[in-house]
């Protein structure tokens, strides 16, 4: 089982696993959450990485449109907008400089 | 010819599923909920799902997947029913005058009942109210999905108890019975549209058989009267054009036409229980109510 922290740590930083799946690329529904799930993100239910989606399709960070796919009816894919690469990018920046403060934080001793 | 990709083919079960999930985005605009519903059913199709169970059983109950969405659409927590938009209003709030009346009826009767039966009496205890439902009133008549079936009415209300209940009228065979551990449910088997209602009295299981039997197919819940978990154990009516006193609360008390029609709170509203033997008719029909004036009328 998924500890809390680690679980709310994954949750707080969804959008952020998301920006940075479609900004290596298209994907779509079920591809996307396998690749969640291998990064780590298995504990988060399908309607909250769905909603999360729909979030940020509203938001103009990402946009769909059906492909064909050679093993069935055609897939729904999602993309970054140009506001969500530059949402990316923000984010990739608002992270690092996070994980600098958790580092200089974590070396104290109790 | 047009040669636009077709999604994924949308099952009714799955539809079905979607569309109750969409029940409570209902403070949402239409166009909203609407799209989501619609994306969320080729979302699951998409994922190779068919069946509504299958449905139940990977994603949970829609309750439970819709407050998921919720969270990730940040949207907050799932309104009450009556913020919820999404249901003929009329029809909503006619069906919850009678659904009120007949809820009335059936406590009325459940406390007189032997205490062997009586859910009030018996002490039988229970480790909470079903899920959805923030306590456990007097009674509660679920139904599995469809605003309105066949015609009839199935809509939610809050009783005077301010319990919120679910209620399904439907003309067909009604039965009332216990089950094994002596929790008394009712139940509104519906062949024609594979759906059902009841009125629990006490219990935090009926729910979870629902759910196992929903989407129920015919064969899946008939109802056998020989069955001794199956006993109906009171018979009553209500007769046609007869008075009954009907009690607004909350939203609807703020209705004066609809107090007006219905005489002060008090209306004259047709509905039938015809005893036969353990098993029962019920009919509600010809329902007229002034809601020129509500407020909640959409």
């Amino acid at each position: 089982m998924v500890p809390v922290l680690e679980s709310q740590l994954r949750k707080g930083i969804l959008d952020l696993a998301v920006l940075g799946i479609l900004g290596a690329g298209e994907s779509y529904g079920y591809e996307l959450n396998q690749a969640l799930a291998d990064a780590g993100f298995d504990g988060l239910g399908d309607a909250t990485i769905y909603g999360t989606m729909r979030r940020m399709e509203q938001a103009g960070w990402v946009t769909s449109r059906l492909v064909a796919s050679s093993d069935g009816p055609a897939r729904k894919y999602y993309d970054l907008t140009p506001d969500g690469r530059s949402e990316l990018r923000e984010g990739q920046q608002r992270w690092e400089s996070l994980v600098t403060s958790m580092r200089q934080l974590l070396k104290v001793k109790p | 010819m047009s040669d636009a990709l077709q999604g994924p083919i949308v099952r009714p079960g799955v539809a079905e599923y979607a569309k109750r999930v969409g029940r409570y985005l209902g403070d949402q605009p239409k166009a909203v909920r609407d799209e989501t519903v619609a994306d969320l059913a080729n979302r699951l199709a998409e994922s190779g799902e068919k069946e509504f169970a299958v449905c139940i059983e990977k994603y949970g109950k829609p309750r439970a997947y819709a407050a998921e969405l919720r969270e990730g659409m940040d949207l907050g927590p799932t309104p009450p029913w009556w913020r919820r938009r999404g249901t003929a209003m009329p029809v909503f709030i006619a069906g919850a005058l009678v659904a009120a009346v007949i809820a009335g009826v059936v406590v009325d009767r459940v406390r007189q009942l032997p205490d062997d039966f009586n859910p009030f009496t018996s002490g039988i205890s229970t480790s909470g109210p079903p899920d959805r439902f923030d306590t456990i009133g007097s009674v509660l008549v679920v139904t599995p999905g469809s605003e309105t079936v066949d015609g009839y009415f199935s809509f939610v209300l809050t009783n005077s108890s301010d319990v919120e209940v679910e209620v399904l009228s439907i003309e067909v065979p009604f039965m009332i019975w216990t089950d094994d551990g002596g929790i008394m449910v009712g139940g509104f088997p519906d062949v024609a549209s594979e759906s059902i209602a009841g009125f629990v009295a006490r219990s935090d299981e009926l729910w979870q058989e629902r759910i196992a039997l929903d989407p129920m197919g015919p064969d899946e819940f008939r109802l056998d009267p020989a069955d001794p978990t199956h006993t109906a154990f009171e018979s009553f009516s209500l007769a046609p054009g007869e008075t009954y006193g009907v009690h607004l609360t909350g939203e609807l008390a703020s209705c004066p036409r609809l107090s007006e029609s219905l005489g002060g709170g008090v209306g004259a509203i047709r509905a039938t229980f015809t005893a036969r033997g353990r098993q029962f008719d019920a009919r509600v029909y010809d329902l007229s109510f002034d809601l020129s004036d509500c407020p909640i009328t959409e």
